[in-house]
């Protein structure tokens, strides 16, 4: 009960995410749903559950921003702004320090740099190729039949990572099952993706110029394989927020009530 | 001869919705037509011969037949317009000039010419070095043999001809240059978009056409009053040709306003020099040699950071959006410099990786908000 | 002159003193070490019964000794260094008395040590796209990171480019001036059709007289046109000696292959012009003389010949000429080595900087596609080969696009088959050895069929 509500709604190609926070910009529900094929429909849905946890209705929301790949199917929005805006303004929020934010999601990798006062100076995205993103882990993961969950600390059994030079999602998949022929073992592949993607991370974060505090958010910040090969490759550690996932609907919400504010 | 009713505007516009449709109905009234690649073409002898010079940019859509004969890694200004070619699509262009630019359009000519038998070529083996009496000399004669080889073709050209050409191109391209200065300092009375509309139709229509239009155009414009000001981001845009202009009308309506260029299909072909008196030839060289270069040219002294840095300003951009096209070497050379030198300003830089054949994808569209918020958050 | 002959003394004894002390640290064993390696001379076998090339090990010795060189005259002031492109006339240099380096060699080392990968990755994160040169780009993370194979290039005071060889040279090398802020000579060797024409004669002729005055101004002492003179005959020669033993290579069964010549190239690369280039091939030549006598084969029961086309895979040479070898098919003459030696249809001995203006126009990627056609046919007929092999190199689209032309060319025409290989020259993120393995295979077993389908 209570209200009024800011709320953001990030719909991403892989999950939709929604955050309702309170006038004081206190976080009170967040809700994390699969997208599936219809974006509109994901929206609705989202933000529908995160109503009824927080016992309140469409009435009680005071302003909404969305954000996301979907960003522009989300019905009732004040206005949209992209995810690196909200990601930006999310790990802020939290991390007052940050410096720096790695958002890998399910289509898109970034490396957002962020000035003191949490503005951005510079961000960097991955060329239309999938590589580095969660949706080539998945591919991979499937490939090799380890359950997504597992990748990160399967991963980080490896003695040392199997060297996978392809970073097309395409080639790296047949480079994988050669691999396998070849007698490595499924944990050094595992590794050796992790390393691939913190290769192409790397490059993103190096362009916009990284400094520490590095927040790490999106859903592939829960792969402890891959976090852990980041932060080889940067050498920065990671700051990974409880839910990384709800970092971009946390900035839209957030946003939405600094609107409302003006 | 002009394609369409309706405003200047709505004429170039609708040329650019189909790039050729204009060249093919010139083509079919008769006269003869000259497809040219690269804006280094001598388009001035060309249309001094009698041709209609028409620029090759390729075409959306994919490109089948290119791919069996240039690899994946060339990029799509020269796969698309093949492709083109080698569908008959270009079958109108009585005659086809390359100029020496890059690596890809070097040999983009020879494939061409080997795979189009039945259509005249000429390549104009112009220098890569810009600067110096040696390459002045060279181009004097390469020019003078291109001249001969037209000649073949179209009968003599008298100098006077090339003289009168060299002249309507430069009342063209003065009219073009009052635009940019135009959209710089009154910006709202026309958009970016607008803008490359009525540049990438220049290139597509008769000369004489287009500048009937283009002067009571810039007339009425420049008499204009200002709008309101909208107060938008003022975005400089860099890069390769980049024809798809899908890319500039997603960029503006990301919500900023690109106010000036450095495109290849943009201000950068029309940074001639006015011609020296004297010899039409020898003016030629000059204005090609002493024009904005394209990052394909060594120009000794010439410094592309700090030029757009320069320019940017002029213009009062607060951002620059780099639309290079993939695997365009020149520009990827420069980029990182460019890059740097205008960090170093506290210009920030959005870099695109454009393929002129397909859509605009939908990254570019968050990509070129965010890059507008940010610009934004900035100025707040 | 005895000016001249002090000052050689004087880095006589400079280069002594160096020497002595480069050879008591562990730094020069281990660049004999890494030029051993990439000289070819790894221990390992590949199955196949080889007898090496014996002048591989002089090979070591004169590029070590050019590098350690090359490093002395980093650390004096009076030895004016110039990075050069692989095309570039470094007659000039040498008659200037000046060290030339090319960065191509070095990128080439970088690729067969197989330190592209890393070294382009530096570059990429810098900003440099990934679709560039991977020469450039590896260039590029080399002077960043400051690794290398050999243990870095010496800093030029001036950089000599030429693109007879590409247009991607020309941004490289106003990429290195904005790097190292120091001039920049740029010989601009246009394009040929159809045949050589005058006027780019003249061109290329006037720049390389203003390239000899700037190097003047820059050494503080006029180019010696007595001794430019001799440096462009040692190089005439040099070329000659290089050309004589490709030729040999005719020979059935053939007494090196091609992957061999990719290695020993680098002289007539980096040191043409020089005595010490000619003697190399000379003793090269003597040893092929030999083999050829001694029935020496570099592909034990020789049975098929192929021609190569475009730049090395230095990452994968012992791959290839195994699995070639497997087939007992021989690689017996390549565009590339032969791009380091072609001599213009125009010679005259009055004009010696004219006819090497036409010499550095004259080369195989310097021509388009009906040239490129009959430099492969004359090769088909004069090496009897079977068919050929082509890299298509992401990294090179000057001597790349065109050859799926020339391909259909000398299939249809000639009924020469042609396997295109898909790779990068030093880049080894795209390269598969089960694809490319599987492709060389099905190539191998069509042209057998082919040939004994021929011979019945």
């Amino acid at each position: 009960m209570g209200g009024p509500y800011f709320a953001g709604v990030d719909v991403g190609s892989a999950t939709a995410k929604a955050v309702l926070v309170d006038a004081a910009g206190k976080l009170c529900v967040h809700v994390v749903v699969p997208s599936g094929g219809n974006l509109t429909l994901a929206a609705d849905k989202v933000l529908a559950a995160a109503l009824a946890q927080a016992d309140a209705v469409t009435g009680d929301i005071a302003a909404l921003i969305a954000t996301g790949y979907g960003r522009e199917s989300v019905a009732g929005r004040t206005r949209s702004v992209t995810e690196i805006t909200c990601h930006a303004k999310g790990a802020h929020a939290l991390y007052p320090d940050a410096r720096s934010v790695i958002d890998i999601g399910g289509q898109d990798s970034k490396a957002i740099s962020l000035d003191p006062t949490g503005m951005i100076r510079k961000f960097e995205m991955n060329d239309k190729c999938a590589a580095g993103t969660g949706r080539f882990l998945e591919v991979m993961a499937r490939t090799l039949e380890v359950p997504l969950d597992e990748v990160g600390p399967r991963a980080l059994t490896a003695d040392r990572p199997a060297k996978i030079s392809s970073t097309c999602t395409v080639f790296a998949e047949s480079e994988v099952i050669s691999l396998l022929a070849q007698g490595e073992t499924v944990e050094r592949i595992l590794a050796g993706l992790c390393l691939a993607i913190s290769q192409r991370v790397n490059s993103l974060a190096t362009r916009t110029g990284m400094a520490p505090r590095v927040i790490m958010t999106g859903g592939v910040a829960k792969n402890t394989g891959v976090v852990r090969a980041i932060e080889k490759a940067i050498g920065f550690p990671l700051t990974v927020p409880e839910e990384p996932q709800i970092m971009g609907a946390l900035g839209a919400a957030l946003l939405a009530r600094a609107d409302a504010a003006k | 001869m002009v394609s369409g009713n309706g405003t200047p505007l709505e004429v170039f516009t609708s040329v650019c919705d189909d790039f050729y449709a204009t060249a093919r109905a010139v083509a079919a009234s008769g006269r003869k037509v000259a497809g040219y690649f690269c804006s280094y073409a001598p388009q001035e002898l060309l249309h001094a011969a009698g041709y209609f010079p028409v620029r090759a940019l390729g075409r959306p859509g994919g490109t089948p037949r290119a791919d069996q004969l240039l690899q994946a890694y060339a990029c799509s200004l020269a796969r698309s317009s093949f492709d083109a070619a080698l569908s008959g699509e270009f079958d109108f262009m009585d005659l086809v000039v390359f100029s020496h630019t890059c690596d890809t359009m070097q040999n983009l000519a020879d494939l061409w010419r080997s795979s189009r038998p039945n259509q005249r070529v000429i390549i104009v083996s112009a220098p890569s070095v810009t600067a110096g009496a040696a390459a002045h000399a060279y181009y004097r004669k390469v020019l003078g043999d291109v001249r001969e080889q037209i000649e073949a073709l179209s009968g003599p050209i008298s100098d006077d001809a090339i003289r009168a050409s060299i002249e309507l191109y430069a009342r063209h391209r003065d009219l073009i240059q009052r635009l940019y200065t135009l959209r710089r300092e009154h910006s709202e009375r026309l958009s970016g978009q607008d803008l490359l509309a009525v540049v990438t139709s220049s290139v597509m229509m008769p000369k004489e056409d287009h500048l009937a239009l283009l002067e009571p155009f810039v007339v009425e414009l420049e008499a204009a009053a200002d709008p309101a000001p909208k107060r938008l981001p003022r975005v400089f845009v860099a890069g390769s040709v980049c024809q798809n202009m899908g890319f500039i009308t997603a960029l503006e309506e990301a919500g900023c306003m690109v106010v000036d260029d450095d495109l290849c299909m943009g201000s950068r072909s029309f940074s001639l020099p006015d011609a020296p008196a004297g010899d039409p030839v020898d003016a030629l060289v000059e204005m090609y040699l002493g024009r904005r270069p394209c990052p394909a040219f060594h120009t000794a002294g010439f410094d592309p950071g700090a030029f757009l840095v320069e320019r940017a300003r002029a213009a009062r951009a607060a951002g620059v959006v780099f639309l290079l096209t993939k695997f365009c070497d020149p520009w990827f050379f420069d980029y990182p410099h460019v890059n740097k030198t205008l960090e170093a300003a506290g210009i920030p830089g959005l870099l695109v990786e454009v393929e002129q054949n397909l859509p605009v994808p939908e990254q570019f569209r968050t990509r070129a908000e965010a890059f507008v918020e940010m610009l934004k958050a900035k100025a707040d | 002159m005895a000016n001249r002959i002090g000052i050689k003394v004087q880095n006589k004894v400079k280069e002594v003193v160096f020497m002595s002390l480069l050879r008591g640290t562990l730094a020069k064993r281990k660049l004999d070490q890494k030029i051993a390696k990439l000289a070819g001379g790894k221990k390992k076998s590949n199955g196949v019964k080889r007898i090496p090339i014996k002048t591989a090990d002089k090979m070591k010795l004169l590029m070590g000794r050019y590098y350690i060189k090359a490093k002395i005259a980093e650390k004096d002031p009076d030895q004016k260094i110039a990075w050069i492109t692989s095309g570039g006339p470094v007659e000039i240099l040498h008659a200037a008395g000046v060290t030339p380096i090319y960065p191509e060699n070095h990128a080439a080392m970088i690729g067969t040590t197989r330190m592209a990968d890393s070294l382009c990755s530096v570059a990429e994160d810098q900003g440099y796209s990934r679709d560039l040169c991977s020469y450039a780009r590896s260039d590029f993370g080399s002077i960043l990171s400051k690794k290398s194979p050999i243990g870095g290039s010496p800093r030029p005071d001036f950089l000599v480019c030429c693109n007879n060889i590409c247009g991607t040279v020309t941004k490289w090398y106003q990429e290195l001036q904005r790097i190292f802020d120091v001039p920049l000579i740029m010989i601009d060797a246009p394009y040929q059709y159809g045949d050589d024409r005058p006027e780019a004669i003249d061109y290329v002729k006037a720049q390389l007289q203003e390239m000899m005055d700037k190097v003047g101004q820059i050494t503080g002492k006029p180019i010696q046109w007595s001794r430019f003179e001799e440096t462009v005959y040692r190089s005439k020669e040099a070329l000659q000696l290089w050309r004589n033993v490709q030729d040999m290579l005719a020979h059935r069964p053939a007494p090196m292959n091609s992957f061999d010549t990719f290695i020993h190239l680098a002289p007539i690369v980096t040191l043409r012009g020089t005595p010490e280039c000619i003697e190399y091939y000379k003793t090269l030549q003597a040893e092929m003389q030999g083999r050829i006598r001694n029935g020496i084969a570099s592909v034990e029961g020789e049975k098929y010949r192929l021609g190569w086309d475009n730049l090395a895979i230095w990452y994968k040479i012992q791959f290839l000429a195994k699995k070639f070898g497997e087939y007992k098919a021989a690689l017996v003459v390549s565009t590339y080595a032969k791009s380091f030696c072609y001599e213009a249809p125009y010679q005259d001995e009055k004009d010696i900087l004219r006819t090497m203006a036409a010499n550095y126009i004259a080369g195989y990627i310097n021509h388009g596609l009906d040239y490129r056609e009959r430099e492969l046919l004359e090769m088909a007929e004069k090496f009897h080969l079977d068919g050929f092999v082509m890299h298509s190199n992401r990294s090179c689209r000057a001597y790349s696009f065109g050859q799926y032309e020339l391909a259909r060319r000398m299939e249809e025409k000639y009924g020469l088959p042609t396997i295109m290989i898909e790779a990068d020259q030093s880049d080894t993120r795209s390269w598969s050895d089960e694809q490319i393995g599987t492709r060389i295979d099905a190539f191998m077993e069509s042209l057998i069929a082919r040939k004994n389908a021929a011979a019945k």
